[in-house]
């Protein structure tokens, strides 16, 4: 035990943001891009038009579904709204097998879509959690990473207590550790709330995971129930006669009486026994109203006689309600735009808090291993793994945009194939510091990603059309992607080119080097 | 109304950070200095933030409202960070015209 409670704290603060800082760094790089899903989907298959409202789309993914999937007991559709282009279907095959087929569906047409190949967003939002590793383990790992931030952020807050006497300072021409630690301090303190959110209801999400017991408390939720209800009708419509379903027209003009035509309108339908005498539609409102997942607004119709069913809003236990809210206020699908930029702005303080964090783990000891004239084994671990996270990762995303355009389009093996690209790229991030310098490969690495991301609109525009369309419509979403990645070029140019710069006071003023000691008393 | 709640945080944010002595050497002349007390900064700080809070609240009800409240101070005290950096003169003008703006927005919105 340490001498005092603080440095004890200060001990644990430094260990638990170290041991799991990278996974965490990974984690927030994806779940900040997560906000912005649904865009990075749209630019990442530009063939998908947009067309007409949720329930026009609607009505066309009927026609279209009863052509492709006509003796489906089970059609999930996903509409498409502001935000998301594209109509997603997924249903049951008509023999009741288990695994269900998916489409993406033209909102005018209801045909099939011929886009890319694509995780698009989805890339992004799975890593977040699951960390491309196989299952559980990912969710495991993104748990424990989860509950050591909550215990580095608590630990942070009594670590860097002076932090108060100078709030709103950062110092960005002081030394090195001096000025690593302003921005901490600033980036950490700043978006506290937002952390201890982040992370609190990250480990809620999953607890049923993490904890199993509690799913008893839980397994009242109406969800769980229509599960249950589904998979017996499935089986019944197998041996019965087929019943022939009510037309979808009078139920959508039913619901766009009650929810209106424009944004928080129709957003998923479910259909469910489809072909018994049980079937049921179940339309859901998007979104917007509210935090809670749970708490949705359903309007159920007997999918024979066409008839609106009672609502039965089921109230769900004190513990459901409490786990809905905190799931919602995780994902933030209520969000409109102003509330969306600020979430992923405080995602990018929280990425900059655990890379500032990482990287003075290492300058605190540079000079120690300085002075003894050898260096650490697990500095030198660290120094790397610090690389080729910090600058490699963005690097490896950059590539998975790049192969995304540049990859032949008709590829059968396409969306696997660009996550092959990301891996194999952050692999060779990984390897890449262990043959140069530490100074060198922090400089290349953020001067290779400040590359890949300014270059992206060029081959953008070499390799389709689809810039010069956005450009002529002034498409928001789309040049809002290309803005950003600018942005992220040129933050990760400066960030190289002032490296550069402190590397050559560092080598002119060598004589000098002496031992920086933490001012304010915020040790490392 | 984010945005609204957004302009009123940075504005509070700002008088709050005015209120401490090296950012009011750095973003205030010294004329200015004797004529804005440390005392009213706080008061004017804290009256943006709460009233920041009251239409969040107002507009997105308690939960959602807080949400919305916190990412506003949160995202304008890194603003107001960045400008005492880079450009501190440029934080007295551009708080005001954020509580002007404010102002305005909402006699046009909410009336």
């Amino acid at each position: 035990m340490k001498k005092t409670f603080r440095l004890s704290m200060t001990w644990l603060h430094t260990w638990t943001g170290l041991l799991l800082g990278w996974v965490l760094f990974a984690i927030f790089v994806t779940g900040t891009a997560t906000y912005f899903k649904a865009e990075i989907t749209r630019w990442m298959q530009p063939e998908l038009r947009r067309g007409g409202t949720p329930l026009d789309a609607a009505a066309s993914a009927w026609k279209g579904l009863e052509a492709r999937a006509p003796q489906s007991t089970r059609w999930f559709i996903t509409l498409p709204d502001d935000r998301v282009t594209a109509t997603t279907a997924f249903w049951q095959p008509g023999d009741g097998g288990k695994r269900f087929s998916n489409a993406t569906l033209d909102p005018l047409t209801g045909d099939e879509v011929k886009a890319r190949e694509t995780r698009g967003g989805e890339f992004f939002y799975r890593f977040h959690f699951q960390l491309q590793l196989p299952h559980p383990w990912g969710r495991y790992l993104a748990g424990v990473a989860a509950m050591f931030m909550l215990v580095a952020l608590i630990t942070g807050v009594i670590a860097h207590r002076p932090f108060f006497k100078e709030f709103f300072t950062f110092r960005p021409e002081r030394p090195p550790l001096r000025s690593f630690l302003d921005f901490h301090n600033v980036s950490g303190v700043l978006a506290l709330p937002f952390y201890f959110l982040i992370s609190y209801s990250a480990l809620v999400i999953f607890m049923a995971m993490y904890m199993p017991w509690a799913r008893q408390v839980l397994s009242d939720s109406p969800a769980n129930v229509a599960r249950n209800e589904a998979k017996a009708n499935a089986a019944k419509a197998a041996d019965k006669n087929w019943v022939t379903p009510a037309p979808v027209g009078p139920m959508l003009d039913e619901v766009a009486r009650r929810w209106g035509l424009e944004h928080p309108t129709l957003k998923r339908i479910e259909v469910t026994g489809r072909g018994t005498e049980n079937m049921t539609v179940t339309f859901t409102r998007a979104e917007s109203s509210h935090i809670s997942i749970t708490a949705r607004e359903q309007l159920r119709f007997d999918g024979v006689s066409g008839a609106l069913l009672s609502d039965e809003n089921a109230t769900a236990g004190a513990a459901t309600a409490v786990h809905g809210a905190l799931y919602g206020l995780h994902l933030a699908r209520f969000a409109g735009p102003v509330l969306r930029w600020m979430l992923f702005a405080m995602g990018l303080m929280g990425c900059a808090l655990i890379a500032t964090g990482l990287v003075m783990w290492t300058i605190k000891r540079r000079p120690k291993y300085a002075k003894a004239g050898r260096r650490g084994f697990g500095q030198g671990l660290v120094e790397r793994l610090n690389i080729a996270t910090i600058a490699g990762l963005p690097v490896a995303i950059a590539a998975l945009f790049w192969a995304n355009r540049l990859l032949p389009v008709e590829g059968e093996t396409r969306s696997d194939d660009e996550v092959r690209v990301f891996l194999v790229v952050w692999a060779v991030m990984l390897v890449h510091p262990l043959v140069r310098s530490v100074a060198r490969a922090w400089r290349e690495q953020l001067w290779a990603g400040a590359l890949l991301y300014g270059a992206l609109p060029i081959v953008d525009a070499a390799s389709g059309p689809f810039l010069g369309e956005a450009l002529r419509r002034g498409d928001a979403s789309y040049l809002g992607f290309h803005a950003t990645m600018l942005f992220t070029s040129a933050a990760l140019g400066v960030a190289a080119k002032k490296l550069g710069r402190r590397m050559q006071i560092a080598t002119h003023a060598q004589p000098r080097m002496t031992p920086v000691s933490a001012e304010g008393g915020a040790s490392v | 109304m984010s945005a609204l709640t957004g302009l009123m945080a940075f504005a509070g944010m700002a008088a709050l950070a005015l209120r401490m002595a090296p950012h009011r050497r750095a973003a205030l002349e010294p004329h200015v200095q004797r004529r804005c007390s440390r005392l009213s900064m706080t008061i004017g700080g804290l009256v943006l933030l709460s009233g920041a809070f009251a239409l969040a609240v107002r507009a997105y009800g308690w939960s959602m409202g807080a949400l919305v409240w916190f990412s506003s101070w949160s995202v304008g005290g890194l603003a107001v960070t960045l400008l005492l950096t880079y450009r501190p003169r440029w934080l007295p003008g551009l708080s005001i015209a954020s509580v002007v703006g404010a102002a305005v927005w909402m006699l046009l919105v909410l009336s």
